[in-house]
């Protein structure tokens, strides 16, 4: 255990240290998987669905807030669904402008939990969303996991249609429109992992806010002990238990992910290295840091206490000065 | 002339307007009423555009069924029944954007006191320096 607190201090420092680097750095990184998925699940149209474009974007990306990565991934997907057909795009294109309207409006830091829910899902542990949005946001940051969800659903909807949706077919028996958008309002999939997600996000939330000991490992337990419950009773219900494995492993990851937030994140919240300019007649250029744990190799015990072979016996004493022992007898 | 506790002081106004303030700050020129009335006009603004755009995704959903039954249909129960769904979307828009933004703002008025007192700090510490400093001088 005290390796890894070390451990922890040596990030922490690191990070406060680096965090100019680091933040941008998360940001790059997110922001090509991003692409990636996105080019590699629906690139349809061929000209974007190329390594070289998704660097580049995430390169912009890079010096840009999170929220200029969101509107860049959803720019990205709806110019590859026009390739694919007008009308998907069209339906996106709503889609994105509701939750734009709806909640962005009102809650514009989110940016991450839009972006990072779908990215989880497709990687196949989504259910470590709620975990992590239960254990560092406010209760209603659940809703950008929700749109995120919708987002994710939505397109693996279109991606299982891609055929229908993309034939030029007069007689269809329903429009494009209506398959499109099937794809959210039929799927009881997503009802289901948006009941689960939510119901775990705002239990993890109530419990690790509670004052009790060990309530975030609680949390992190018992959170994920529900969703796995209503997903798997979900599953039953809607006759779709094909992934029942694949929810088993997210949730045993989910729970691996909670316990690391819960060493890490106690703490790091601290961790705010601030720059800032001001003015009166001089110029102040401030660099903040946060005072720092002292990290355990920096510390040093100094034994007081004698070490044990100071006392000598009197024979050894008569020995080194070369006399009878008889003498020292008082 | 340089002043170890107003910069320390100065550092944390200029962190605060730089940072978690910068959210708060135009509510210091609002009253309360005032800044949750802006608000909640902002948000009915907003929901209306939502409604909108939700109605609209709604129509083409069932575009069929809805073009074939149209002529049976009577036209102006449908509009009243469209209505009264935007009322209530838009009324419970309301009372949300009411709790959340008095929230903000009781959150936002705690933390600016703080900062106004501590803008008030620097300026004494100005004057202080103003007053102290013809005596400096003398010294020398």
């Amino acid at each position: 255990m005290t390796k890894l607190l070390e451990l922890r201090e040596r990030l922490r420092d690191f990070y406060g240290k680096f965090e100019f680097y680091i933040k941008p750095g998360i940001r790059f990184v997110v922001a090509l998987i991003t692409f990636f998925l996105i080019n590699g699940n629906i690139g349809y149209m061929s000209r974007l669905n190329n390594p070289a474009v998704a660097i580049a974007l995430a390169l912009v990306c890079t010096f840009l807030p999170i929220n200029a990565t969101v509107v860049l991934a959803a720019v990205l997907i709806l110019a590859h669904l026009f390739a694919l057909s007008v009308e998907v795009c069209v339906v996106a294109l709503l889609l994105f402008l509701v939750m734009f309207f709806m909640y962005y409006k009102f809650a514009p830091k989110e940016g991450y939990g839009l972006l990072v829910t779908p990215l989880l899902c497709r990687l196949g542990i989504g259910e470590v969303m709620p975990t992590g949005l239960g254990l560092a946001k406010e209760p209603y940051s659940i809703l950008s996991m929700i749109c995120g969800l919708v987002v994710y659903y939505f397109l693996r909807g279109v991606k299982a249609n891609d055929a229908l949706l993309a034939a030029v077919d007069e007689e269809a028996e329903v429009s494009k429109f209506t398959l499109a958008l099937q794809q959210i309002v039929g799927n009881q999939e997503l009802y289901v992992t948006v009941l689960a997600f939510g119901l775990t996000a705002l239990v993890i939330y109530i419990i690790r806010r509670q004052s009790f000991a060990r309530s975030w490992t609680v949390a992190v337990a018992l959170g994920n002990g529900i969703n796995l419950i209503v997903l798997l009773v979900g599953s039953f219900l809607i006759k779709q238990t094909g992934n029942i494995p694949g929810m088993i492993v997210g949730t045993v990851v989910a729970v691996a992910a909670g316990l690391l937030m819960e060493f890490f994140l106690f703490n790091l919240d601290y961790v705010r290295t601030e720059r800032l300019q001001f003015e009166d007649d001089e110029y102040y250029y401030v660099k903040a840091v946060p005072k720092v744990f002292v990290s355990g190799k920096e510390k040093r015990v100094k034994q007081i206490n004698s070490r044990k072979n100071d006392r000598i016996s009197k024979k050894e004493l008569a020995d080194e000065f070369d006399i009878d022992r008889d003498l020292l007898d008082d | 002339m340089l002043n170890k506790e107003r910069i320390r002081l100065m550092t944390k106004l200029a962190a605060y307007e730089q940072g978690e303030g910068k959210e708060y700050m135009p509510m210091s020129r609002f009253y309360r009423r005032d800044y949750i009335g802006f608000q909640m006009i902002k948000t009915l603004f907003y929901s209306t555009i939502a409604f909108g755009i939700l109605f609209l995704l709604t129509f083409l959903y069932q575009m069929e069924s809805f073009l074939e039954s149209m002529y049976q249909m009577d036209m102006q129960e449908y509009i009243v029944g469209v209505l009264v769904k935007y009322i209530i979307f838009v009324a419970v828009y309301q009372v949300i954007a009411r709790f959340v933004y008095s929230r903000r703002y009781r959150k936002g008025h705690k933390s600016l006191k703080l900062y106004f007192n501590r803008l008030k700090k620097v300026e004494k510490l100005y004057e202080r320096e103003e007053t102290l400093l013809p005596i400096d001088d003398w010294e020398e």
